[in-house]
């Protein structure tokens, strides 16, 4: 009447896995139309598996990732731009311009790039090769102020209008300037040709204890951002798909976005963006 | 059921509802054999005058002993007739003699055929011929079983003591069935005993099975039977009684299922019978918690909660036949087939707050609702007219409508505020209407076919698909046979299931949307078979299957709805095509002392998306080898055997690291991944496992007969890899600090089980 279940686990043991895989470029190139955002040019490789990446977000410590000595030039049809290197220097700035470390910009201040224009990105580098890219900067967007009203009241929903400015897709996002209130901040993608929004609902529960008291004289940043195609299908989309094992961690095969000669994105943006008072 | 004459090879084979006819028989006196594996045969004899019918019925009592049936004769009835390729019969006693896990399944043993493969050693889901589980129809007493799996496939729902007999068709079946490309599995349920009450128990540790029949009462010209089984796991109760003996009252194992099924028949007079059939199957997944007291931002705080997931099949069926004349026979059929998953998670809390004197209270709630409901009523009529014995028609039509309801349901609850939202609703009615036609005819000593075909409409698709199915036997000799078989097959509904997942706890059904074409698949068979002496079958089939427009979910992927951008991963897919194709060898040996099957399968499966190219599915392995062995040692020892051998699963391995840019609020980061290489590019190490089974029959004097069982599983313990756990080396006195590691994740260890069957 009994049943009587036993079992044995085998032991399975550590093995180094081999790949072949040669190191190549993989580029984020950016155009900003922005002017709280500055155009840079990310230079990386793969890494073999027999090499470690020193960290996993980037810049907070050295990482193995990053190209220091490659040749970075942007041309717009009719002058060419060097973009130079700036290390990393262990410390944070003011205007957390740590944004810009381990990256390639412009330092000459004569890049002041320009909307619906061709830009070709050429990396060139000794140990990975070299590596192309192009992107048609968007237009600049507008928020339609006039539309928009005086005073944002925290719980109530408002409408927006605006212009993208084209086909692109955009990107409507808020902040508040320098605090914090629950279900204020948000951002979402709006598809070519929407032309108003209607904020949702402020969802906050009541057990968020910790929403925030709004002061006199807070005020809450309204950022309307456009994208090229490239840029929306590498950074809007890709962080929703991609491989994601539980097991294994997070992986893929990596994307080519507008460049040629290795992976990454070359990508364009720009911004209009408005402020109003916020009060409860 | 094989009936036959004796010293002749005229004879046929029942159809699923045990009616049989033969024709052309000269006045005489003859003894009539009939036989069926696992059972006694009987003889009857008989006198037959000139151009008389007589019906001739036979009941069959099961061997108790393996080795007392007698099956000669009946493999080769079944060479002799059958045209279709690709189909293997297994009986009561075939699928309870293969060593098992925990206990027989008739899924495990089908695993062990050519053409099958497996996923891991976790699911028993069926993999034909480079078809996936969903496109597999899978019968129980002519009902569509929609999940029929518990444990998230580690059993099937199918209780082997309810079975009589089970029909398995690879590839190429007959144009009787339809609405699905991969297999077809036509599992019969155990007929009551119409001469006396009897049943059989099996129980252990961790469940309970049993089945019982008899006769019913018999009235004026009617009479009948009945049958009952059932199971129920209760490793829920057992668990937690020994967590409750150690002292740890906290934990409650949460999951138990249960099944039961019935069958009952009514015969008015000879030639009606009513038949009616009902199968209730559910696995249930349930805890609830309850807590309370002070956190850090609140007085005191009460919540309470639940998590609910059920899921299971329930059918029921009516099935009158009518003999008009012996060789005409009228069959209806309607039929109801429900299956549902619901998971129910929902939490609570109330707290209170003190604040300047003032006592503030606050509640959230938050309600999350998954289900996909399937609900399928069919109605079905089929008329058979045997024109000689070498001659048989069959046509019939079907109607079938299916409901999909899935959705995903999202509440979130404040003392003065109610948001909730359905970020998936997806209903559909669906219609499936079919005409077909079957004719089936040996048109001389060495040549029979098999010419029909299909007619069948989905109501979200404005168009009629035409299935046609065609099959041609050549007999060489009378022992060596040539098949050539050729069909179209459509389906009109899928499963929204990631394709990669290794673990799979329901299907999720749904109707082929209408803005996607239907999925087909056509198949071409050919096939080699010899029957020796000795009724040992050898089969030799080369099949090559091209599939169009496979559904194949986009995991994780946006798309845009009402200007928002959305990561439902249910309803986007890719329009994916594949192909398959094979060599199979079967050598089967189905009486004598020594039973059981070699089967090899070389098979080679791609699918095609745009986004991945070609590529082998997970479920594909190259080689296959099992050996399945029955040994009758003595009249109360039997030994059985189970080896299998194959190529290892595909994997997509990782090749190094790189790293993808994302957008935040302040800025673009980089997170680090693992670069992987071409999908499923890679391969695990070959797969192995033995597994022996040992049976001793005893006779008690409480119940009756029993059995006393053994089982060890993969005796070898020899490592299959389920999947590779990853690592880097951080050990700095290793020669591999820094290095990328893996370790195989084993499917099943050594196991052993034991236990014990009563037949009263």
């Amino acid at each position: 009447m009994a049943m009587v279940i036993g079992c044995v686990f085998p032991k399975p043991e550590w093995e180094n896995v081999e790949s072949d895989h040669e190191p190549t470029l993989n580029v984020f190139g950016l155009i900003s139309l922005d002017e709280e955002t500055i155009s840079f040019v990310d230079v990386h490789r793969t890494l073999t598996l027999d090499e470690q990446a020193s960290s996993t977000w980037g810049i907070d410590f050295e990482s193995e990732y990053i190209v220091k000595d490659a040749s970075v030039k942007i041309f717009d049809g009719s002058k060419q731009f060097s973009f130079t290197f700036m290390p990393w220097e262990g410390e944070y700035e003011k205007n957390d311009r740590r944004s810009y470390q381990n990256r390639y910009y412009d330092t000459t201040g004569t890049f002041i790039p320009k909307p619906n224009m061709l830009y070709q990105l050429s990396v060139t580098t000794e140990k990975w090769g070299i590596l192309t890219g192009e992107v048609v900067t968007p237009n600049i967007p507008t928020i339609n102020e006039k539309a928009f009203p005086d005073t944002i009241r925290a719980k109530i929903p408002y409408t927006m209008k605006f212009d993208l400015g084209g086909e692109v897709y955009g990107k409507i996002s808020t902040r508040v300037i320098d605090g914090y209130y629950c279900g204020i901040e948000f951002s979402r993608i709006v598809s070519p040709g929407t032309t108003e929004w209607t904020t949702p609902p402020n969802d906050c529960l009541e057990s968020e204890r910790w929403q925030g008291v709004l002061l006199e004289g807070d005020s809450l940043e309204i950022i309307l951002r456009t994208m090229d195609d490239q840029y929306y299908e590498y950074i809007i989309k890709e962080s929703a798909g991609g491989f994601v094992d539980f097991l294994t961690g997070s992986g893929g095969i990596a994307r080519s976005i507008g460049v040629e000669g290795g992976y990454g994105v070359f990508g364009a943006i720009a911004a209009d963006r408005i402020y109003r008072p916020l009060i409860p | 059921m094989n009936v036959f004459i004796k010293d002749s090879y005229k004879g046929a084979a029942t159809n699923q509802d045990g009616y049989y006819v033969i024709t052309d028989i000269p006045k005489g006196e003859y003894e009539v054999i009939a036989s069926i594996i696992g059972f006694k045969m009987v003889t009857q004899k008989v006198t037959l005058g000139e151009s008389e019918n007589i019906r001739l019925d036979f009941r069959l009592n099961a061997a108790v002993l393996a080795g007392e049936e007698v099956n000669v004769s009946a493999e080769r009835i079944k060479f002799q007739k059958m045209v279709e390729p690709s189909r293997v019969t297994l009986g009561m006693r075939e699928i309870n003699a293969a060593p098992a896990f925990i206990e027989a399944d008739l899924f495990r043993t089908i695993q062990l055929l050519p053409g099958v493969q497996t996923l891991n050693d976790f699911s028993s889901a069926l993999y034909v011929r480079g078809s996936t589980p969903d496109q597999n129809l899978i019968l129980l007493d002519g009902i569509t079983i929609y999940n029929p799996y518990h444990i998230g496939g580690l059993f099937s729902t199918f209780n082997t003591d309810a079975i009589k007999e089970a029909n398995f068709h690879a590839g190429g079946f007959p144009a009787r069935y339809g609405g699905r490309m991969g297999a077809i599995l036509n599992v019969i349920s155990k007929e009551g005993n119409t001469e006396k009450f009897e049943g059989k128990t099996n129980i252990s540790l961790l469940s309970a099975k049993g089945v019982i029949e008899g006769p019913l009462p018999k009235w004026k010209n009617m009479k009948g039977s009945w049958m009952l089984a059932g199971r129920k796991t209760y490793f829920d109760t057992f668990f937690n009684l020994m967590l409750k003996i150690g002292g740890e009252n906290e934990f409650k194992f949460p999951y138990y299922f249960y099944d039961y099924q019935g069958k009952i028949n009514l015969d008015f007079g000879d030639n009606h019978r009513l038949t009616y059939s009902r199968f209730f199957g559910d696995d249930v997944l349930s805890n609830k918690w309850e807590d309370s007291g002070d956190e850090y931002f609140s007085d005191s705080r009460e919540a309470k909660g639940k998590f609910d997931w059920r899921w299971g099949n329930h059918t029921n069926s009516l099935t009158w036949r009518w003999i008009a004349n012996p060789n005409l026979i009228l069959k209806t059929f309607l039929a109801s087939s429900r299956f549902r998953f619901h998971i129910d998670i929902n939490n609570e809390s109330w707290y209170a707050i003190e604040e300047a004197g003032e006592i503030f209270k606050s509640y959230d709630g938050y309600f999350f609702d998954v289900y996909d409901v399937v609900s399928d009523q069919s109605l079905e009529t089929e008329l058979t007219w045997i024109v000689s014995d070498a001659h048989t028609i069959t046509t019939g039509a079907q109607i079938k409508n299916v409901n999909f309801d899935l959705g995903m349901e999202f509440k979130v609850a404040t003392f003065d505020t109610t948001i909730s939202t359905k970020p998936l609703e997806m209903k559909s009615k669906t219609g499936e209407q079919s005409i077909y036609f079957q004719d089936r005819w040996q048109m001389s000593n060495k040549i029979s076919t098999q010419i029909g075909g299909r007619l069948s409409r989905y109501s979200l698709h404005d168009k009629i698909n035409i299935e046609p199915r065609l099959g041609l036997k050549y007999f060489v000799r009378d022992d060596v046979a040539i098949k050539l078989n050729w069909g179209r097959y459509y389906q009109y509904l899928t499963i929204a299931n990631p394709q990669d997942e290794s673990f799979r706890f329901i299907d999720i059904w749904m109707g082929i949307p209408k803005e996607y074409k239907a999925p087909s698949s056509d198949h071409f068979i050919l096939g080699l078979e010899y029957i020796s002496d000795t009724d040992i079958i050898y089969r030799i089939e080369v099949y090559y299957k091209s599939f169009d427009h496979l559904l194949t979910l986009k995991e994780g992927s946006p798309f845009e709805e009402n200007d928002q951008l959305r990561f439902n991963p249910i309803n986007e897919f890719y329009d994916t095509d594949a192909v398959a194709s094979g060599l199979e060898i079967l050598i089967k040996k189905t009486t004598g002392k020594y039973k059981g099957w070699i089967g090899y399968t070389f098979a080679k499966t791609e699918w095609y998306t745009k986004t991945d190219g070609w590529y082998p599915p997970k479920y594909d392995r190259t080689h296959t080898i099992n050996v399945v062995g029955d040994w009758q040692w003595t009249q109360a020892i039997h030994a059985s055997t189970a080896i299998s051998f194959s190529s290892g699963n595909p994997f997509t391995p990782i090749l190094g690291r790189y790293e993808t840019w994302q957008e935040t609020g302040r800025g673009w980061w980089q997170q680090s991944k693992f670069l992987v290489g071409e999908k499923n590019s890679g391969r695990y190490p070959a797969y192995f496992r033995w597994d022996v089974g040992l049976t001793k029959s005893f006779k008690s004097s409480w119940f009756g007969p029993g059995e006393y069982y053994f089982q060890f599983m993969n005796v070898t313990n020899h490592i299959n890899n389920l999947f590779y756990i990853y690592q880097t080396n951080n050990d700095l006195l290793s020669n591999n600090h820094g290095k990328v590691q893996r370790k195989a994740f084993p499917m099943f260890p050594l196991l052993f089980t034991f236990g014990v069957r009563y037949d009263f």
